[in-house]
Parts: C-alpha cells; structure tokens; sequence
C-alpha cells in the first residue's frame, strides 16, 4: 500500500511537471497567434518532449527522494523507457509541421537563410537522436561504459541546451513572458539538478577518500574489493543497499559504477572498511576491476537504495539470488546472523553451475550456523553426484520448501539477471505472494 | 520494484501525454476565431497567391500574423520553413473581368466552385492571386453558367408582362436571383439564358 501511495504522489508530481507548460501555454494563449491544429499539435509535441528530456535529468540526478521511493533499477528503467518515448515526441514535432502544407522540408535541411533557432532545433533533435541511439544500441556498438556515460551526458546537456535556444527563439507560445519564465525555471532547476550531481556531489566527496586494501577473486569470474576509510570514519549502510564506486585522483576522474555491498553494514570492521563483490560483465568490471591494487585511491557516494530488509517488516525473508545477484542477500544473511534475528529465512541460491556460485562456502557455513536459515542451491548443470536442486528456481521448488502456511507472510527480495528476475516476477504472484511482498534489483542495471 | 509495472507505467504516461497534447490542440481549436481557423484549414495554410517575395508586408508582428518571436527574422527567410503554394492559374481568357468570375464559380462545392474559405474575399480580387494562364489566354471559358452546366432556359415567356425582367427577378429584398447572379445587370440575362417557347414547365 506504501508502494502505491508513494506511485500516486510522484506519478501525479510528474505528470504536473511535464504538463505545465501545456497547461500555461493554453491558459495565455493568444488568439492572433492562431496556428492550424496540426502546428497546434506539434508545439504540444515539442514541449512535451523537452520536458520529459529535462526531467531525465533529474531522475538520473541520485535523488533519494525519488530513487528511495521505488529504487534505483526500476528509476533506470523508467528513464530508459522515457528517453525512448521523448524521442517519440520529439520526432513528431517536425513530422507534424511537414504534414500541416505551411512548412517545407527545408525545416531538416537549413540553409544560409535559415533563422537560427530553427537549426538550433535541429542541433537538439540530432543530440537527441544520437543519445537515445547510442544507449540502445550501446553493446552492438561495443561502446565501453565510460565513453557512453560522458557522451550520454554532454551531449543531453547539450541537446537541451539547444532545444532550449529552439524554445525561446521560435514559436508563438514562447513569446509569453509566463511561459519562457516557466522554462528558464525549469531548465535552471533540472540542469541545476545534473550538475549537482555531476559536480557538486563528487566534490563533496575530495575529502571522504577510500583506498583499496584487498582485491581477492571469488567463485563465479567475481572480484572482492575491500575498502577502508582514509581520515574519516566512512559510513553504515542497510543490508541489501549499494554504493557507487569509482577510482582515480579525484572524485571527478572517472565514473561510477553501481555495486552492492556484500559486507554487513551494521557492523563494519574496526577500521570502517566496507567490501563490493563485482562480477566480470561488462568492460570495467572485467578489465579494471581484476586488476585493482592494495593502495589504489578509491572514492564511494552511498549508501543508496531500498532494497533492505530494514524497510520491509515481514514473519520472515526469501532472499532469491542468481549468480553475482547473491551479493546483496549475503550481506543482508551477515546482517540477520549478528542481530540474531530468529525469523525463518530462506536462501534459494540458483547458478548455472557450482563453479558459478559466489561466496558458496560462505553461504554453506553461515547455514550450518544458522537454524533458522534454509539454502536452496539450484543448479543448471551439476555433476551426477549433486545432492541439491537442479533447473531453474521455479513456483515447484519454492512451494517445496517453503512453510505452506506462513510464505505468503514473507518479504520476498530477488537479486539476479534479467531472466530470473522476470520468471520471480511472474511466478511469486501465482503462488499467492502479495505484490508488495516482492522486491527486485537488476544487478545490470546501467 | 516490477519491472513489468514499470514499463505499465511509462505505457500509461505516453498515453496520457498523448492524450494531453490531442486536448491541448482543441483548446487551442476552440479559443480560435472562426475566421482564424478558415485560413488554416489543413489544405490552405495561406492564400496561395498572397504568396509573394515580400511576405512581411502582410506578416507582421503587429497584426499578429506572425509570432513575435520572429520578429528578428531577417525578411528573406521565409521560405526556409514555409511552403511556397503555387497559384492557381485561371485556364482561360479573363476577358470578362474580375467581377465576373462569381458567375461561374461562386457557389462553394459545385464544380469549378471556389473553396469556402475564398467566401471571405471580396469577388474583384480574384485575379489579385489567380492571374491567367499565358498558354490559355485566348481560351473561351466553358458555357455561361455555374460549372460545366448549360445555363437554364427560362422557363416562361419573355414578351409582354415578361418582358420587363426586373418585375419579377430582383436582387434586393425579393432575392428572386441567385446569390452569385448580384453582380450581373438584368439586361443581360439573355446573354446566357435562352428564351423558351412555352409556359413555366416546358
């Protein structure tokens, strides 16, 4: 019900936000400058999509607020799907002033007369195309992280920037003085927003640094990183939360990267050090991550996230991890062993094969510590000799372990790739877990 | 959070956006003067042959007839992003004149009639934006009459009582002529509308 609450709040808010201008544009409208219901149309189309790619800002902005609401996975995914529909918008705006006989192709190809916010707008719809296009197509173009994350980000700031130009410097609805005041505040507040987060933030980091005190490799082509606190005492963080990590000089020398902590946050060791468990997916991960020293300068912006068992009350926990997706739940596992919270907990651990489970012995002796803890290791491929579940976590597998009478009473967290996130998100409802029972991260989420 | 519910979400939003931008037109649509939204009907964004080099000599910013963020624009650069229309050549002699042009195409919807936008214009500036045809010049028009219909005979006698064609057929409160028939004197009816030989009816 919480959830819901929290949906209504923030869907209302966002909708205000994108509409407003409409709302403005329509209330001071001026009758002299009367368009065809297709330009009409079309300027209802451009503002929708500037605003919708201005917000995109603000939700990438780490703002706990809305991230804290319905977590980082599904606020990426929102503008992921977002970003496409804007530029749906976007590439009506033009399609429909061609299709009204007042304007000329000449609007997409300008000439040494064309007014300039013209081929400013131009300039944005390009930015916008190339920054939709090369998050869609990021892997098949081979793109590291990196090079996209900067790109991604210069060329939305850019691209709003002259979308922007275009506004102002065209149109009948910018004319009015409540209307430009109402994109110059929003333009300020956004861009404002992403440049807190770009800047500001990790400035605010130069004097939290970390270093690197320990790099070992784990089951499943994953890497441990442990990182202690230089002249500061670091941080808490709920089981289950994540941090954003990057290494370099500064907090400003390279990007950062998502990662949840494996470590227990309740307790963190005598010298504040807290530790990441990162799989080889991806290009940092693989090349950079393997090879990170002792010694090397580290920075952390954190703790974010909701996926915790802090902020769920249930009669007990099922934690359901694939792969690397255990990290989080083991960290939540060390939390709930030193609390010695007596709830039943009940771990259904799933690879493709043994060689792929991370932290398996940990798991197998943190079980025989344990009474109330029951691990499910389920395996895709396994030895003839395999004792343990074999397939996939399936509604079979679930219901055979778990108290028939007490599981629709649990708090259902679900780590992994997409695949086993999907089949939990289909199958738990069918087994009668209430929807606000059950919650994700997808640990490739960026 | 489902990822599924998300994507239901975003699903939900662009249909409202959708939704919001459709109202946002008839907003729009409806605050609009009648005679506002003539000039804008989807195929005549502009009387075609007001089309001329010198667009800002209508198009100001102080009639309102363009947004006054163009107000900067240099004066040739209109054709950037609007369409030029092409004029409407009239295909045969004007050896009539403008103000006869009614005759033949002044009811809206019959063929060859002006579009219902063109009601707007006073009937002698046709020529203004439809100029002749130099290959048609010498072109006779089709028959007198509205369109490609032979113009009707009258349909009683012409002498005696008859005779006096305004007796009966006036353009004032009577309006016993057709509409686009004003202009014409009532002499001139036979010019086009043969007599005929018998009784109403025949």
């Amino acid at each position: 019900m919480r959830l819901i609450v929290r949906g209504v709040l923030w869907f209302g808010l966002y909708l205000a936000i994108i509409l407003f201008p409409l709302v403005v544009g329509a209330v001071f409208f001026d009758p002299a400058q009367a368009a065809g219901p297709l330009i009409s149309l079309a300027a209802a189309c451009g503002y929708i999509a500037l605003a919708l790619m201005a917000t995109e800002l603000a939700l990438v902005s780490r703002f706990g607020g809305v991230a804290g609401a319905f977590g980082l996975d599904s606020l990426l995914q929102f503008h992921r799907q977002v970003g496409i529909a804007s530029m749906a918008f976007a590439t009506a705006h033009p399609a429909l002033l061609l299709a009204d006989r007042a304007y000329t192709m000449g609007l997409l190809v300008p000439a040494s007369t064309t007014p300039w916010p013209v081929i400013a707008g131009l300039v944005a719809f390009v930015g916008a195309a190339l920054v939709v296009g090369l998050s869609v197509f990021r892997r098949q173009l081979r793109l590291s992280y990196e090079v996209w994350h900067t790109t991604h980000s210069a060329l939305s700031l850019a691209l709003i920037g002259f979308a922007a130009l275009h506004v102002l410097g065209i149109g009948r609805f910018a004319a009015l003085p409540v209307m430009r005041a109402v994109w110059i505040i929003y333009l300020v507040s956004f861009v404002g927003m992403f440049l807190r987060y770009r800047l500001v933030r990790p400035l605010s980091q130069m004097n939290r640094p970390w270093e690197v005190t320990e790099n070992r490799a784990e089951h499943g082509q994953a890497h441990t990183l442990v990182l202690r606190p230089v002249g500061h005492d670091g941080f808490r963080f709920e089981p289950g939360q994540f941090g954003w990590i990057g290494f370099g000089h500064s907090p400003l020398s390279g990007n950062q990267h998502p990662i949840s902590f494996s470590s227990n946050g309740d307790i963190p060791n005598e010298d504040g050090a807290v530790a990441f468990t990162i799989k080889q997916l991806g290009d940092w991960s693989s090349e950079i991550v393997p090879r990170v020293k002792p010694g090397t300068r580290a920075w952390i912006d954190g703790p974010h996230g909701v996926f915790t068992i802090d902020r769920e009350e249930g009669a007990g926990y099922v934690l359901i991890g694939g792969g690397v997706g255990v990290t989080p739940l083991y960290s939540m596992l060390q939390a709930l062993e030193t609390r010695g919270d007596v709830r039943p907990v009940f771990l259904f651990h799933g690879a493709n094969d043994l060689s792929d489970l991370t932290f398996r012995e940990e798991l197998a002796a943190m079980a025989e510590r344990m009474d109330n803890l029951t691990l499910v290791t389920v395996l895709v491929r396994a030895e003839d000799d395999w004792s343990g579940e074999r397939g996939f976590i399936s509604a079979d597998i679930l219901t055979r372990y778990l108290p028939p009478a007490l599981y629709r009473r649990f708090q259902y967290f679900i780590c992994g790739p997409g695949p086993l996130m999907d089949a939990m998100e289909e199958v738990l409802p069918e087994i009668g877990v209430p929807a606000d029972r059950i919650h994700t991260e997808r640990f490739d989420m960026v | 959070m489902n990822h599924r519910i998300v994507s239901a979400v975003v699903v939900t939003i662009v249909a409202l956006f959708a939704l919001a931008a459709g109202m946002f037109t008839w907003a729009l649509a409806t605050a609009t003067p009648q005679q506002n939204l003539k000039a804008f009907a989807a195929d005549n964004p502009h009387p075609p042959s007001r089309r001329t080099a010198e667009c800002p000599e209508c198009h100001t910013v102080e009639k309102g007839t363009i947004p006054v963020t163009h107000r900067n624009y240099d004066r040739d650069s209109c054709a950037s992003c609007h369409r030029l229309a092409v004029p409407v050549l009239v295909p045969h002699s004007i050896a009539m004149g403008d103000v006869r042009c009614p005759l033949c195409h002044g009811d809206p919807g019959r063929d060859s009639g002006v579009p219902v936008s063109h009601l707007r214009y006073e009937t002698d500036e046709c020529l203004l934006c439809h100029p002749v045809d130099a290959e048609h010049f010498d072109v006779e028009p089709a028959p007198a009459g509205l369109a490609r219909s032979y113009a009707a005979p009258i349909p009683h006698e012409t002498g005696g009582l008859f005779e006096d064609c305004t007796y009966c057929h006036q353009i004032g409160q009577r309006r016993s002529l057709p509409e686009n028939h004003r202009d014409f004197a009532l002499e001139t009816c036979e010019d086009c509308h043969e007599p005929s030989d018998g009784a109403p009816g025949n």
